[in-house]
């Protein structure tokens, strides 16, 4: 069978050698309408993108951001301890306007300029922003102190306890409908009936960046001693973190390429050599990302990994083909026999290492994780088309580049590494074996304590201002994130309830502060909170009817009263219809896992104490929460499923089910190892490193096979175990060497990266190539001249 | 020199096309309105969805000089009733309207002083500021071309607020009207919101009654770009112009004795 289809890659061969410019044609033709594809490439960062577009939390997340507005803020802390004095009121004043004035898509910026100052002052009710009538004395100032530090709805909200770290909070749109400036057409708008349902889009990253731009922009010009300007909030720091994250990943992608290049040449020493898998890389690449164009596929952040992973794929097949080329070419000067020869002898290997490592990676097609089953579908679409550009482009490109053979002189060196390589597995093979397994087994006892993690604010470098920020913050106001609860009674005035907005009070009082050791809940905002100042403001604000009055008449009337007092506070907590409530919870950014109890907490208890409504928790951080715990859940399945349809391949291509499982240790024990280092470094299991496992499975399994493959042909030959490891690394097994040296170095160049996530990326996958080429230099042969003494190589 | 005449021309031209876009505002403000207004509104308030919430209410307005008062009553829903309202809006722009409140459920009358009209009107997409007559001064005035609204002439007018106080009180950046040639009276306009949302006044259905045009039914519609994010309809009914009311009617007494 083998054989055969051996003999079917030497036809091939032939006809590749004597129709080069026929097949450059083709192949260019086969790849031209993808590549065609690739300017509508739009890319997707935003956090929503990681969730497929019908996952019920996506849709009920969007009815919310439809009602109430967008969740996310953006926190500006201020630290001073002279904000109760006219300069800095003035100066808060300037700052809170300007970004009034100058935001784009901007809902609403609070602070305690506007803040709503509900209180009784002899007959009169007094509802009016804090700084309305804007002091001019400082005993103005300690009054409007007096009210500040008393407020307990301003309290960790605007304000922090003593008084020195005070808040700009700005909201922003969160559907951009689309809109005219043209007059006529606004006028026209009267006239069309019935109306129409108008497309809103929701607010994109790129607008995002826009108004963290300007952000920036604006507290830049403010800072000061005395004004030293903090700042956090998802919008800010998740825009922060994903372009730096681009920006690392960019600019080491391009990095990692040139190193790549220069060893390619160092090792060959030919132009050709080093250009031409450049070749097959960018044109896989640029085909994966037309494909995904012209499916109408966005780029999103876990979609990163793939450049990296062809580069890993390609970069492998290519070097089998050079090297086997031209070791034949130099040794036998016609080319034609030698790409006859290099087809022949490893065009089947490659072909199968291509459709293992594309199989492998299609497992993660199926994730619940958007983007990560966009990466599964497209990147093993990629790794099909490096593998096809490396059997036809690549030989046919050899084949019309004029070239003259060299006499061997460095590779002298790397055969007798070889050579050294070869004795110590097929001499010592029952040693190595128990040394290998003794680590695998000591790795998967210290792999098991992993810990599975999703904490981004962690990857920033440490004085960065994002992470400096979020901590400050999160530590002197409680909190710099959000968390929802919507609390559907389903019915018109459902919420002018006396009984039931007193339960909601209660259970706010309960959560409020509610601390499991690895989270808190800050603050607590919803309606209670506006009807208990209301109700005291009537009562010449005496503090004992800070409460949610029990007459249900008295009630309506007070949440008239405030409708019309000129606060439109009431839109964020309640519907229209008082059917719908919001409640919100303001949370520290911590680990996804970490927070995963507090928010099952606060889910039940809302549960539990309106069973009979419609309570939905929402809100990005339960969705980022719920899609992280998800990402890792569906990970692991991924894995499981790659790693048996790869034992099937290996089944398959060895030939027998024994051999098959047998050739999956060296397949397996390189990422059970870089498990190992994980755990040693204290390197979480999160998302992005999950991912470093696609590229791990498509070198360990592109090394096994060939090691497998090459093997089995020359025991198969020989019938001498020891002899066959020999020569195949003498052919192969230099191929393999070459292959992960370069990519080994190519990839630790990230851990010179910003972030940290970053730098790992590059450490673990750097590692697992290194981990991988040992089984396969170590472990494989090892193996293989262990059970070829029991005949199971047939 | 011929330049300059035809400059002085130009600007000329220019100055008494802005003065015919202002007369007509002049004329808009000046339109009698009656002395006193009784009329039964009902405020229709509809959400993006569609939910609906009807409030009723009886109103009674009076111009006192160039000052307007008026007293409104809650009738329904029932939590609400006899709820009350006393508003007196100054004409002089530099004193603070006044407003007072009864809440039945408390028995007591509170002053609410206010210096805010853009804010909502008893929750509705009306703003005080909606709901009272706007000094000519306050703005200039474009006129940018005619159209006919619902078969009648009407002259499409932009005004823009002469200072950010205006804008502060008002809440609108910019509005453009659309004015009954033949009644003087604002059948239609767009007010361009600080915050870059949109207010769009339809006053769907008038009639003349004692010499004087009244609104039986106007629409507010909040938007953000083509987006609805609120409606509300007003609907008069009973009304009687000029029918004389007594002074005594606008104190905070008659707000806690109800109707």
């Amino acid at each position: 069978m083998h054989l055969k289809l051996e003999t079917q890659f030497a036809k091939f061969g032939k006809f590749v050698a004597h129709h080069p410019f026929w097949v450059i044609l083709f192949t260019l033709l086969m790849v031209a309408f993808p590549i065609s594809q690739v300017p509508h490439i739009t890319m997707d960062t935003s956090t929503e993108g990681f969730m497929h577009e019908d996952d019920p939390m996506l849709v009920r997340y969007n009815e919310f951001k439809d009602q109430f507005g967008r969740d996310e803020r953006i926190v500006i802390a201020i630290k001073s301890d002279k904000i109760f004095t006219l300069p800095f009121l003035k100066k808060l004043k300037a700052l809170h306007e300007e970004l009034e004035n100058n935001l784009p898509y901007l809902d609403e910026v609070s602070s305690l300029v506007n803040v709503r100052n509900t209180r009784g002052e002899k007959d009169q009710l007094i509802v009016e922003d804090l700084l309305e009538n804007f002091p001019k004395t400082q005993a103005d100032v300690d009054k409007i102190k007096d009210i500040a530090l008393h407020n307990e709805f301003y309290r960790n909200l605007l304000i922090n306890k003593d008084g020195t770290l005070t808040t700009i909070v700005i909201e922003t749109k969160a559907f951009i409908s689309d809109d005219t400036q043209n007059v006529d057409a606004m006028f026209d708008e009267f006239d069309a009936t019935p109306l129409k349902e108008v497309k809103k889009e929701p607010l994109t990253d790129q607008e995002n960046a826009e108004i963290v731009k300007k952000v920036h922009e604006i507290i830049s010009k403010y800072k000061g001693d005395d004004f030293k300007i903090y700042y956090a909030g998802s919008p800010m720091v998740m825009d922060a973190l994903k372009s730096m994250m681009q920006r690392d990943m960019q600019k080491f992608t391009r990095a990692t390429i040139g190193i790549i290049l220069l060893f390619l040449f160092l090792i060959f020493r030919r132009v050709s050599a080093t250009f031409y898998p450049l070749l097959v890389i960018v044109l896989s690449l640029l085909v994966t990302v037309g494909s995904m164009a012209y499916f109408g596929v966005q780029f999103k952040l876990p979609t990163q990994i793939v450049p990296s992973l062809l580069i890993a794929v390609s970069v492998g097949a290519t070097v089998h083909v050079l090297s086997i080329f031209f070791d034949k070419f130099n040794t036998s000067k016609d080319k034609t026999l030698s790409i006859i020869f290099t087809l022949q002898h490893s065009g089947l290997a490659i072909a199968m290492t291509g459709v293992t490592t594309a199989i492998g990676i299609a497992s993660f097609a199926g994730s619940e994780v958007a983007p990560i089953g966009d990466m599964g579908k497209f990147a093993s679409l990629g790794v099909i088309v490096s593998l096809f550009l490396t059997l036809t482009l690549l030989p046919a490109l050899l084949m019309a580049t004029p070239m003259k053979p060299k006499p061997k002189a460095n590779t002298h060196l790397l055969d007798n590494i070889m050579k050294r390589f070869a004795y110590f597995p097929t001499h010592h093979p029952k040693a190595v074996l128990f040394v290998s397994l003794t680590l695998v087994a000591i790795s998967l006892i210290l792999a098991s304590n992993l810990r599975t993690s999703h904490y981004p604010l962690e990857w920033f470098p440490k004085d960065d201002s994002n992470y400096i920020g979020t901590h400050y913050i999160d530590k002197n106001m409680d909190g710099s994130l959000t968390m929802e609860m919507v609390l559907d009674t389903k019915e018109v005035n459902g919420w002018q309830d006396p009984v039931r907005l007193e339960k909601l009070a209660k259970l706010n009082k309960e959560l409020d502060g509610y601390d499991d050791g690895k989270s808190f809940v800050g603050k607590i905002v919803s309606l209670d909170t506006i009807v208990k100042e209301s109700n005291r403001a009537l009562h010449e604000n005496n503090q004992s009817y800070y409460t949610i009055p029990k007459d249900k008449a008295l009630l309506s009337q007070e949440l008239l009263l405030f409708e019309n007092s000129g606060s439109d506070d009431l839109e964020d907590v309640v519907d229209s219809q008082f059917s719908k409530l919001r409640v919100t919870l303001k949370l520290p950014w911590v680990d996804s896992i970490d927070a995963e109890d507090i928010l099952k907490h606060v889910n039940k208890r809302y549960h539990e104490v309106f069973p009979n409504l419609d309570v939905t928790m929402t809100g990005i951080i339960p969705i980022l929460s719920h899609t992280f715990t998800q990402a890792v859940h569906s990970s692991v399945i991924s894995y499981i499923i790659a790693f048996i349809l790869i034992g099937l391949c290996m089944m398959l291509i060895m030939g027998g089910v024994r051999l098959g499982l047998i050739s999956m240790i060296p397949n397996l024990s390189p990422i059970i190892m870089g498990l190992t280092i994980m755990y040693i470094w204290h390197i979480p299991l999160d998302m992005f490193t999950l991912l470093i496992g696609s590229i791990a499975i498509g070198l360990a399994v592109d090394d096994t096979i060939h090691f497998m493959h090459n093997f089995r042909r020359y025991y198969l030959k020989t019938g001498d175990a020891i002899k066959a490891v020999e020569s195949t690394f003498y052919t192969t097994g230099k191929a393999m060497v070459i292959t992960s040296i370069v990519l080994a170095s190519g990839f630790y160049a990230y851990m010179f990266g910003e972030m940290e996530s970053v730098q790992n990326f590059g450490f673990l996958t750097g590692s697992v190539i290194i981990l991988a080429l040992l089984a396969d230099l170590m472990l494989a042969p090892a193996l293989m001249v262990l059970i070829s003494k029991k005949g199971w190589i047939k | 020199m011929i330049r300059k005449i035809a400059l002085t021309l130009l600007l000329t031209a220019v100055g008494l096309y802005a003065d015919a876009a202002r007369d007509i505002a002049q004329r808009v403000h000046d339109r009698d309105d009656g002395q006193t207004v009784i009329q039964d509104m009902k405020m229709i308030l509809i959400d993006k969805h569609g939910n609906k919430r009807v409030r009723s209410i009886k109103t009674f307005g009076k111009d006192f000089g160039k000052d307007e008062y008026r007293i409104m009553f809650f009738k329904t829903p029932a939590d609400v009733k006899d709820t009350a309202f006393l508003t007196y809006d100054y004409d002089n722009p530099k004193k603070d309207d006044d407003q007072w409140l009864y809440l039945p459920a408390l028995k007591k009358v509170k002053r609410i002083p206010t210096s805010d009209k853009s804010s909502s009107f008893m929750g509705s997409d009306f703003s005080y500021y909606d709901m009272t007559k706007r000094a000519v001064e306050d703005y200039t005035y474009k006129i940018l071309k005619h159209i006919k609204v619902r078969g009648h002439d009407t002259t499409m007018i932009e005004s823009m607020p002469a200072n950010d106080d205006v804008v502060d009180e008002s809440g609108y950046v910019k509005t453009i009207g659309l004015v009954r040639e033949d009644i003087d009276m604002v059948v239609r306009s767009i007010g361009f919101l600080k915050n870059g949302n949109r207010k769009y006044l339809d006053v769907t259905k008038i009639h003349k009654q004692e010499g004087v045009w009244v609104i039986d039914e106007m629409v507010m519609i909040t938007k953000q770009g083509k987006t609805t994010l609120h409606k509300t309809v007003l609907k008069f009914d009973n009304i009687k112009v000029n029918k004389p009311l007594d002074d005594t009617m606008f104190t905070t007494r008659r707000l806690e004795k109800g109707l």
